[in-house]
This record gives C-alpha cells, sequence and structure tokens, in this order.
C-alpha cells in the first residue's frame, strides 16, 4: 500500500500541495484531475520529489527517509511515465528501455533483449530500436517510455497524462494495456491525466485537485456526480478525444461491461 | 555624518566579504561532499552494474581523452616552437642542454599540465556541464531516480574516473608532443641531432616531473570533472540557466586548476 500523510509542498514562496493524504491499495487504479500540482503530487508519490513536511509510505517504509540502496530496491517496484517521456538522450531507445534491466537484473544479454521486445510487443512499439530518442516524435517517445515504465514489471505506475501528445492509435494501445494490466495483475497505477476516456475506463477512484488540496476523492460515478460546483467544473472543463460521447455516457456502458 | 558614513562603508565592506568567505565554504564543502559520494559510490558498486558504470567511464575516456587528441597535438606543438623560438630571440647562443632544461621546466613542470587542463576545461568541463543541466531540464535526472539509479553512480562517477584517467594520460602526450615541436625547431635552428636532443632531456627530465605531473593532472581532472558536474546539478528548471551554470563551471575550474597547480608548485619545487 502506499501512503501519504500530511504532505506539503512548495517551490520557492508558492504553496503547491498543502495537507496531502491518501492511500492508494494493491492493485487499485487512481486518476487525479483538477488544477495546478497534479504532477507534483506525482512526482511526491513517485519518490521522486521530496515533500517539505508529510510522509509517504510504501507499505508503512517512508521512501524518503531511507538509505540509498533501500531506496534504490523500493524504486525498483515502481514506474514512471514523465510528461515529455524524459528517456536519456545520449542513449538508444533500446537502451533506455533495457537500463533498468541493465542496471538492477542479473539478466543476461538475451533474456535483456527478449524482455525489451516482448514489452515493445506488448504496447505495439516498431521502430528502429537503435536510434536514439530525438529523431523520434514525442507520440514514439512516450510509448517507449511507458515501455521503460513497464519493464520491470512493477507494482506501482505512475503515469503522467499518458494519453496527452500521443496519436490515436497509441492512446487506443495505452487504454488496452492498462486495463489488460489492472485486469491480470495486482499492479497499481495513479494516473494524471485530462482525457476523459482514460479516467472513466480505467479509474476506480479519483481525486480532484484544487488550490494544491484535495476537493473530492471518490469513484467514478461519485465524482461525475458531485454536487461540488468546483468539481464540476472541473470536469466538465476536461478535453477528450473522441467528444461524440458524453462521459456519463462512457461510464455507463463501462458499468453495463463490468456486469456480469 | 563622516564617521558614520565610513563606518557604514566599513560594515559593508565587512559583511561582503564574510558573506562571500561563507559562499565559499559552503561551495568547496559540496564540492568535497560530490567528490566523496561518487568515490563511495564507484565501490559499492553491484558486479552487474559495474558494466554499465564502466560503459559510461570508457564513453568519457573516448569524449575527453581521444577526441581531444588533436587540439592537446596542435596546442603542444606550437607551444613547445614557440619557447624555442623565444629562447633562440632572446639567447642566441643556446645550447642543445639548455633547449632540453627549458621545454622541461616550462611544458613538463608548469605549462604541460595547465594548459591540458584549459582545453579540457574547454572542451570537456563546458560539455558536462551544459548535458547534465539539459538532463535536469529535460527530467532525465528524474527519470534516473525513478529508475532507483543513483545519477551520481550514474553520471558524476563515471565522469569522474573519466577524467582523471584522461587528463592524466592527454598531460603525458601534451609533454611529449611539446617536447618534440621545441625538438623540430632546435633541429632547423642549430641542426641539434635527435640522439643528443634525447640524451640531454633525459638528463633534464627527473623522475618526480613525471610523478608530480601525473598527480597535478589527476588532480586537475578532479577539480574540472567536479566542478562541472556540480554546476549542471545546480540547473533548476529552466533552460536560460544552463549557458549561466556553465560559465560558472568554466570559471570554477580554472580558479581550482590554478589553486591546485599553486599548492603543487610550492610543495614539490620550493
Amino acid at each position: 500500500m502506499l501512503s501519504l500523510s500530511s504532505v506539503n509542498l512548495s517551490y520557492a514562496a508558492q504553496d503547491v500541495l498543502h495537507g496531502i493524504s491518501l492511500e492508494v491499495m494493491r492493485g487499485e487504479f487512481l486518476s487525479i484531475v483538477g488544477g495546478s500540482g497534479k504532477s507534483s503530487l506525482l512526482k511526491v508519490m513517485g519518490g521522486i520529489e521530496p515533500p517539505q513536511t508529510g510522509h509517504v509510505r510504501y507499505d508503512s517504509v517512508d521512501i524518503y527517509h531511507v538509505n540509498d540502496r533501500k531506496y534504490s530496491e523500493m524504486q525498483q517496484s515502481s514506474g514512471f511515465l514523465f510528461q515529455d517521456a524524459a528517456l536519456l538522450a545520449n542513449m538508444s531507445m533500446f537502451e533506455n528501455v533495457a537500463l533498468p534491466l541493465r542496471y538492477h537484473r542479473r539478466m543476461s544479454e538475451q533474456q535483456i533483449r527478449s524482455r525489451v521486445f516482448e514489452v515493445f510487443d506488448i504496447l505495439n512499439i516498431s521502430i528502429k530500436s537503435d536510434l536514439r530518442p530525438a529523431g523520434f516524435p514525442l507520440s514514439v517517445r512516450k510509448m517507449v517510455a511507458f515501455a521503460r515504465a513497464m519493464v520491470l514489471d512493477p507494482e506501482f505506475l505512475f503515469l503522467d497524462d499518458p494519453t496527452g501528445n500521443v496519436d490515436h492509435n497509441s492512446r487506443e494501445i495505452v487504454i488496452k494495456t492498462l486495463l489488460d494490466i489492472k485486469c491480470c495483475s495486482k499492479t497499481a497505477a495513479v494516473i494524471v491525466s485530462q482525457d476523459p476516456d482514460l479516467i472513466t475506463l480505467t479509474s476506480d477512484r479519483i481525486i480532484v485537485l484544487h488550490g494544491g488540496t484535495i476537493i473530492q476523492d471518490g469513484t467514478v460515478q461519485e465524482v461525475f456526480n458531485s454536487p461540488d460546483e468546483r468539481v464540476r467544473d472541473i470536469m466538465e472543463g476536461m478535453g477528450g478525444e473522441s467528444d461524440s460521447q458524453s462521459m456519463h455516457v462512457r461510464l455507463e456502458q463501462r458499468e453495463g461491461k463490468e456486469q456480469p | 555624518m563622516e564617521s558614520a558614513r565610513t563606518e557604514n562603508f566599513f560594515m559593508r565592506t565587512v559583511i561582503s566579504l564574510g558573506s562571500g568567505g561563507v559562499n565559499l565554504a559552503n561551495y568547496i564543502l559540496d564540492l568535497s561532499a560530490l567528490f566523496w559520494k561518487s568515490i563511495l559510490s564507484i565501490f559499492k558498486l553491484h558486479p552487474y552494474t559495474r558494466k554499465v558504470i564502466w560503459s559510461n567511464t570508457v564513453k568519457q575516456i573516448l569524449f575527453t581523452g581521444v577526441d581531444g587528441l588533436f587540439v592537446i597535438s596542435s596546442v603542444s606543438a606550437l607551444l613547445g616552437m614557440v619557447i624555442i623560438i623565444q629562447a633562440y630571440t632572446l639567447l642566441p647562443g643556446l645550447g642543445g642542454d639548455l633547449v632540453a632544461s627549458l621545454l622541461v621546466l616550462v611544458i613538463v613542470r608548469e605549462l604541460g599540465p595547465i594548459l591540458t587542463a584549459f582545453i579540457i576545461i574547454g572542451r570537456s568541463g563546458t560539455a558536462v556541464a551544459t548535458e547534465i543541466g539539459n538532463m535536469k531540464v529535460s527530467h532525465e535526472i528524474d527519470a534516473l531516480h525513478s529508475m532507483g539509479i543513483d545519477p551520481i553512480r550514474f553520471i558524476v562517477a563515471p565522469r569522474l574516473l573519466g577524467m582523471i584517467i584522461s587528463m592524466s594520460l592527454l598531460g603525458i602526450y601534451f609533454d611529449v608532443v611539446g617536447i618534440l615541436g621545441g625538438f623540430v625547431v632546435a633541429q632547423l635552428q642549430i641542426n641539434l641531432p635527435f640522439d643528443t636532443f634525447l640524451q640531454n632531456m633525459l638528463q633534464a627530465i627527473r623522475i618526480e616531473d613525471i610523478y608530480i605531473g601525473l598527480v597535478k593532472n589527476a588532480f586537475f581532472g578532479i577539480a574540472i570533472s567536479m566542478v562541472s558536474c556540480y554546476q549542471g546539478m545546480q540547473v533548476r528548471i529552466s533552460i536560460t540557466e544552463v549557458p549561466q551554470r556553465t560559465t560558472k563551471a568554466v570559471v570554477g575550474s580554472i580558479f581550482f586548476c590554478f589553486f591546485f597547480n599553486i599548492i603543487f608548485t610550492v610543495a614539490f619545487y620550493i
């Protein structure tokens, strides 16, 4: 379980997160929507951005108060997808995905190749993987970054706008992959997104951020039917790629599919 | 009124000097901590992690050492030539033994190491600071953290090792090419045979000159890599910080190289 208690984060004099407390259970898919601070919260949860005050615990161990070795071990159980992909520019696409395996696992070259291409296959990535990231569009780089996040088979996935700036085909693959992970593994995911399809189809829970605090934490249904005007404004303000269907309709469809 | 103004000026000067001193002390402490963490990170490697770090180190050696050979060769050969040309302008009757002593004194003991350091600062120090700065801005350092990879181990330690090895070897290479450049001019001026030149050179050079040069170059490598990595790591969010930090890396590296140079000269030659 991942838990945050009374987390505060500020950059210079600006408060970004204020008194954030929440829990994410194994296998749970949590979406974060709303105003500013979503990516910062994701970084805090992912062990990248230490908060000024408060605790971030993975199974009761505070990730920001452990030694380097323990921190490295804990980070191996999570995968992080950055909004701008953040692939290492001086490594090939293949090496970017292989890096966590080379660094943390005792694997032969053959095993590494096989695992990397296995993840490439899952995400339907077919590129000249010996080229460096600079030659590829962001859409492809994000898919490769998603592959890097998945390659160690993590217990927690932290995904910052996984369907933003990706082409339609890749977007569908991301959503399908997340649904597969959700149904067939114990991996939990925390997703920052403005994509209503992704949120309604994959989330067990949504938290809504406003002014650096959580103003709503509930199921998809509860959030979409929230009496809070601020929440409604945020949910209605989210853009989607397939606007032909309303979020409520998609939600109903999903619930219909989930019924036996 | 006048005395109050003087007192004010005095106080401001003291405060300014004091804060400058504190900042410098903090800077040196930060660099020392980075150096210490880098060294520790090398010794705490898993066997399979070692391969990744060694591969990064080899890349750094290739970039700093091998790719820098052309510049180093040109500068050192020209320096050797200029030294002997100027020496003959000043002392037309200069003999072969003095040519050798002069080259050893100027190139091997002083200018060789410091000029090699300057070239490396210009080529590699700036590249390292810029590269790390850009990695910070594009969240590549955050990505390393997210994968449980220590950036000090993965980025800083290989650059430290690579710079130490490259600087030490390039320093020797600079000396050799510089001396040969000087010999070419001496040969043209007084028709100095190579055998005699070599014999004079072996008499002029002491074994201490070689190992002091090696140690000096290694320290320059430490200074350049640590200052450049540190300044690169100081970039926060904006791309405009990268050139500012790169400039600081150059100035800091030059300062520390001169500092180590004077320490070694005083310690070994006075």
